[in-house]
């Protein structure tokens, strides 16, 4: 498993107090994105300026406090990250064996303390899927409770269902069109998913990141009302997130470039009637 | 209390200790330390010819008589431990460079704090100076000094005569007053045929009688103010500490107002005989202690509160609250497993809370069923700005540690109360000598490192790599964990050879006042005794430093060894130079793995320096020939060590301070609570006897609950039951814990603007076991409480 975070929080993802395993690789571009680390598939370098020097690159990518990157995606061996293993160029994961990641879960039940247990997200942590299944069955089977957070862009989410004991769906456009400009994939997949996962699954929590210019007009707002009012209601939960720039450093120590600006906050009146929304359209509002 | 005090409201009772707490505040000079050593001079030359032990007790009854006394007009008790100490803790005093530490240990170190003022004129500091110079307590105390040579100068280890540190068992001299313990001690002394302890006895028997004449003395005082009093309350108010004067602590105390007053001068006699500066005398269990008298008259809770926050201030000496350290426990276990909080404790945390005060400190004993009421009650403490916190103990693991480690009968292991900052003693039958030595892990890796030359001074401490038969550094560092064990072996013995005979000088002044309170009524031998043990049980303390700053180093050098091999002459240089030459080699080194994160080799290995170095410890012999009781704990030396340590091979610098207690390395443990905490629990707890260290800065926004009695509650399911009470957990659980509840951002703000955020001048934060007035504190020390909140350690 590529893992590029972990560590545990408190009912954040998921009840009680559990580990959190952030996977890399993501088939979405979301420009508010807050950990930008986790989109490749094989691990970004991330680099730290107050350390950054010449010396970490044998082929001279570091010119000054920057990382020339067309050098290093021509780059085979990796010095940086092999060799000097600093702290101004890192690799942004590592990769773990299925196994040493189940040991770590095993290891540390003790801190699953009110009903915590371990959570993956990402990321998109689907996109390892073998992985992730092979370690969800073997938690199950230890009695470990299990949660994943994911796009449910995966056409073989209903799978984990059984090894899933929470599944927390993200759920951000209803405009497919729109979606697909912003997010770089298609939302079919993702609302046929959370169709089934309402219909199948015995804990879903869809959370909707709310971010101006993004889904926050009436609009937007009233077509995520009424498709959650469509779906059946008994075993589903849901929840608003408030756009915040917590990764914005982030984008930079990628070497990207921060896509948002000052238009994608949302007030705190705004978070407040769309929470309300929610609530008002009976559905079961659930904050973490 | 006497019903007849229920005339004066616990409001006026609480407003007048507050006025007294203020009063306290703005002495700021204290001398009378330098008048009773100036008398204690004359009763050497008078008593010249008596034994030791008979000398010491009558001049602690000159003292007595003589000593200028006052009571305040805002006291309801009367009493003052002012004149113990001198205005010279290093830690509290703003002008205090952790470069200039230089131990405990010089004898007249302490007649650099004073100032001439009125009658007492340079010439009078210097007379008595010399003559202390001259004692042979001081020619035994430099003896030590000569022993260690110069490996204190840069702090390979320390050693001190402890003074204080103990905590005395009051309960026999309150249940049946002086009287009543003569009685004991005359019994005793009749049925003894050896001529020593019956002098002893003896001895014990004059010293007392000091305590009955700091009584007289301030009954008349009493008297005087109530004769003078302009009012009818404040007449009323004196008359009863007269008339209690008159009864305590001769007689036994009847109410709670009596068990007080007898306390508070049983206290202030114990202290003066170990004037100057005997730190951490602790109270024990001080709700079991005082809930038999509050019970006998059902006092209130609110009363009781109020009467106790007049004991709180006693504790409280001079401007700075000089004397540290002093422990006061409520809550705890019985064997059975019973709760012991009573009313008393309550009512002494709402005494704590209430006035807020820089000492003596609050400790709470937890057990897994402690009552919910308790968490409720402790919330307040923890979520409230600026507010006092008790430290934690868990006593489901302490009593085992005890038992197992130190050989404590069943019968006392609820009576075990701290010492201090966290050292677990029992009460009245445990001479730890807590403090009597210092060993500095960080120091000895260096020296390992770098084939026993200083990284600092480059003078030479040890054998070279050639000399330990090493033929280069590659094979010096593949063997760095032998010849580390190797040396810390060596410098053990060093140092415990110069702790003995700190502990034989600090022998010669005998306490036969403190001694009647620590078994000495029983065995008729003093508590210091080298020769013959006077207490239930003893010990030495060996306080470790440095435990993750040599795991991190130890796993840092495999790293290096096996990935690059070709840089270890590179290491030494970049050590030599403190990495400002090699940038590439320090960010190499950083990012091994560090202890804190739940990375199993690092944890492990930090584990097994805890459980060897214990051991090493464990079998080191004190001057009776007992144990010496790892602890690992640095009250701040941490700090004040770190600086006498070059750079180390974990990449922390020079002169940086070393981990605090059994914590990360401020800074690299970055996974959050839930990892460090199962570094932690990996750490061999039931070989730390002599007690640890631990702390966690915890962002108060963790916490959602509304109200503090509902946050008390989250704090207990977050913090202390994963941490003490974890049902999966299969060993030993961790027994210490203190928090600050704030973020570095908070501290910053109070220091820019203390009028704002700290109007009366007090804001309270723990520093090592004890807490102190964060606005008090030098800047180092300032800087580094706000360094190991280290956020990103304890993050949920």
């Amino acid at each position: 498993m590529k893992i590029f975070q972990k560590g545990f929080n408190y009912s954040q993802d998921g009840p009680g107090n559990r580990l959190v395993f952030h996977l890399q690789g993501c088939n979405m571009r979301c420009p508010w994105c807050a950990n930008p680390e986790g989109f490749e598939r094989d691990g970004a370098l991330m680099t730290d300026e107050k350390w950054l020097m010449p010396e970490l690159c044998p082929h001279g990518a570091v010119e000054g406090l920057t990382l020339n990157r067309a050098v290093c995606r021509e780059c085979t061996g990796k010095e940086c990250i092999h060799v000097y293993k600093g702290k101004g160029i890192y690799a942004s994961c590592e990769e773990v064996d299925t196994e040493e990641v189940i040991r770590e879960t095993l290891s540390a039940r003790m801190m699953y303390y009110d009903g915590g247990g371990v959570t993956f997200t990402g990321g998109e942590c689907t996109l390892q899927f073998d992985e992730l299944l092979t370690v969800l069955k073997t938690l199950k089977k230890h009695g470990i409770h299990t949660a994943i957070e994911s796009n449910a862009a995966h056409p073989r989410l209903q799978e984990l269902f059984p090894y899933v004991d929470c599944l927390m769906a993200d759920c951000k456009l209803i405009n497919g069109e729109k979606h697909r400009k912003l997010t770089g994939i298609s939302n079919e997949m993702i609302l046929q998913n959370i169709r089934k996962a309402a219909r199948m699954h015995p804990w879903v929590h869809v959370r909707v990141p709310l971010v101006g210019g993004v889904n926050n007009s009436e609009k937007e707002i009233g077509e995520l009302i009424a498709f959650f009012q469509s779906l059946p209601q008994e075993n589903m939960t849901f929840e608003a997130l408030k756009y915040h720039e917590y990764g914005k450093k982030k984008w930079r120590q990628c070497g990207l470039d921060y896509p948002m600006d000052e238009k994608a906050k949302i007030t705190a009146d705004e978070f407040r009637a769309f929470r309300d929304r929610i609530e008002s359209a009976g559905l079961k509002y659930k904050r973490t | 209390m006497g019903k007849e005090y229920e005339q004066i409201q616990a409001e006026e009772i609480t407003e007048l200790a507050r006025k007294r707490f203020r009063e306290e505040r703005e002495t700021d000079h204290l001398e009378g330390w330098f008048l009773a050593k100036e008398i204690q001079r004359r009763c050497d030359e008078e008593y010249n010819g008596f034994a030791d032990c008979i000398r010491i007790a009558r001049t602690q009854v000159r003292v007595a008589e003589e000593l200028p006394l006052w009571i305040s007009d805002y006291s309801i008790f009367a009493g003052t431990q002012d004149d113990a100490f001198a205005r010279s803790y290093a830690l509290i005093n703003p002008a205090f460079r952790v470069d200039s530490f230089k131990g405990y240990c010089d004898p007249v170190a302490v007649f650099g704090d004073i100032e001439p003022t009125g009658e007492i004129t340079q010439q009078r500091i210097d007379a008595l100076k010399e003559y202390n110079q001259q004692t042979p307590f001081a020619k035994a105390l430099n003896h030590a000094n000569e022993l260690a040579g110069e490996l204190t100068s840069e702090a390979v280890f320390f050693f001190e005569q402890v003074s204080g540190h103990l905590i005395p068992d009051v309960r026999p001299m309150l249940k049946d007053g002086i009287n009543g313990v003569k009685k004991q001690i005359a019994e005793n002394r009749a049925k003894e045929t050896d001529d020593s302890k019956q002098l002893y006895f003896e001895a014990m028997e004059i010293a007392l009688e000091a305590a009955l004449v700091y009584a007289r003395r301030y009954r008349n005082l009493a008297y005087e103010k109530a004769q003078a009093a302009q009012d009818e309350q404040t007449r009323k108010r004196f008359q009863r500490m007269e008339a209690a004067l008159g009864k305590v602590p001769e007689y036994g105390a009847e109410n709670l107002f009596e068990a007080i007053q007898s306390f508070l001068l049983l206290w202030q006699t114990m202290c003066m005989e170990q004037t100057p500066n005997p730190y951490a005398f602790s109270v024990g269990n001080a709700d079991r202690i005082f809930e038999p008298y509050r019970a006998k008259e059902n006092t209130s809770r609110e009363m009781a509160a109020a009467l106790f926050k007049h004991m709180l201030v006693f504790f409280n000496v001079g401007d700075r609250s000089w004397a540290i350290s002093q422990n006061l426990l409520v809550g705890g276990k019985s064997n059975a497993g019973e709760d012991l909080t009573n009313p008393t404790t309550y009512a002494l945390m709402d005494a704590y809370y209430d006035m807020n005060l820089p000492q003596p400190i609050l400790s709470a004993k937890l057990h897994k069923n402690t009552p919910e009421k308790f968490y409720r009650e402790m919330g307040r403490f923890f979520f409230t700005p600026g507010c006092l916190t008790p430290s934690l103990f868990n006593d489901d693991s302490v009593f085992q540690i005890l038992e197992k480690a130190s050989g404590v009968g069943q019968e006392d292991l609820p009576d075990y109360a701290v010492a201090g900052c966290q050292e677990p003693l029992i009460m009245g039958k445990d001479n730890g000598n807590t403090t009597n030595s210092w060993l500095n892990l960080g120091k000895i890796l260096e020296l390992t490192v770098n084939g026993g030359v200083s990284l600092i001074t480059g003078k030479r401490f040890g054998p070279s790599d050639a000399e330990n038969g090493y033929e280069s550094k590659w094979e010096a560092l593949q063997n760095v964990r032998t010849q580390f064990y190797k040396n810390v072996a060596y410098y053990l013995e060093r140092m415990v050879e110069c702790a003995n005979a700190a502990s034989e000088a600090i022998g010669l002044l005998q306490v036969p006042f403190l001694s009647t309170m620590m078994g000495g009524v029983e065995t008729g031998v003093d508590v210091r005794d080298t020769k013959r043990q006077g207490t239930k049980y003893n010990g030495s303390g060996c306080l470790i430093h440095g435990l993750s700053v040599v795991a991190d180093s130890f796993v840092a050098i495999d790293r290096l060894l096996a990935e690059r091999p070709q840089d270890v002459e590179r290491l030494a240089e970049a050590l030599r130079t403190n990495f400002e030459q090699d940038t590439e080699l320090h960010q190499y080194l950083l990012t091994a793995p560090k202890f804190g994160n739940y990375v199993r080799e690092v944890d492990e290995e930090a584990a097994k320096i805890a459980k060897k170095v214990s051991e090493m410890v464990s079998a080191c012999r004190n001057y009776l020939g007992n144990p010496f009781r790892p602890d690992w704990a640095s009250p701040s030396t941490h700090l004040l060590y770190g600086r006498w340590v070059g750079a180390t091979p974990d990449g922390r610098r020079a002169r940086e301070e070393l981990n605090y207690g059994v914590d990360p390395l401020f800074g690299d443990a970055t996974q959050g609570l839930g990892f460090r905490m199962l570094s932690n629990m990996k750490l061999p707890f039931e070989r730390f006897n002599g007690g640890y260290a631990s702390h966690l800065g915890i962002n108060p926004g963790y916490f959602k609950s509304q109200g503090h009695e509902d946050k008390g509650m989250e704090f207990r399911d977050k913090v202390i039951n994963p941490l003490f009470y974890n049902p999966q957990n299969e060993e030993l659980s961790p027994f210490y814990l203190y928090v600050n509840v704030t973020t570095p951002e908070m501290l910053r703000k109070v220091l820019a603007e203390p009028k704002k955020y700290a109007p009366s001048g007090v804001y309270i934060m723990r520093i090592h076991g004890t807490f102190v007035n964060f606005l008090d504190l030098s800047p180092d020390i300032q800087e580094d409480i706000i360094l190991r909140l280290d956020p990103d350690s304890a993050s949920m």
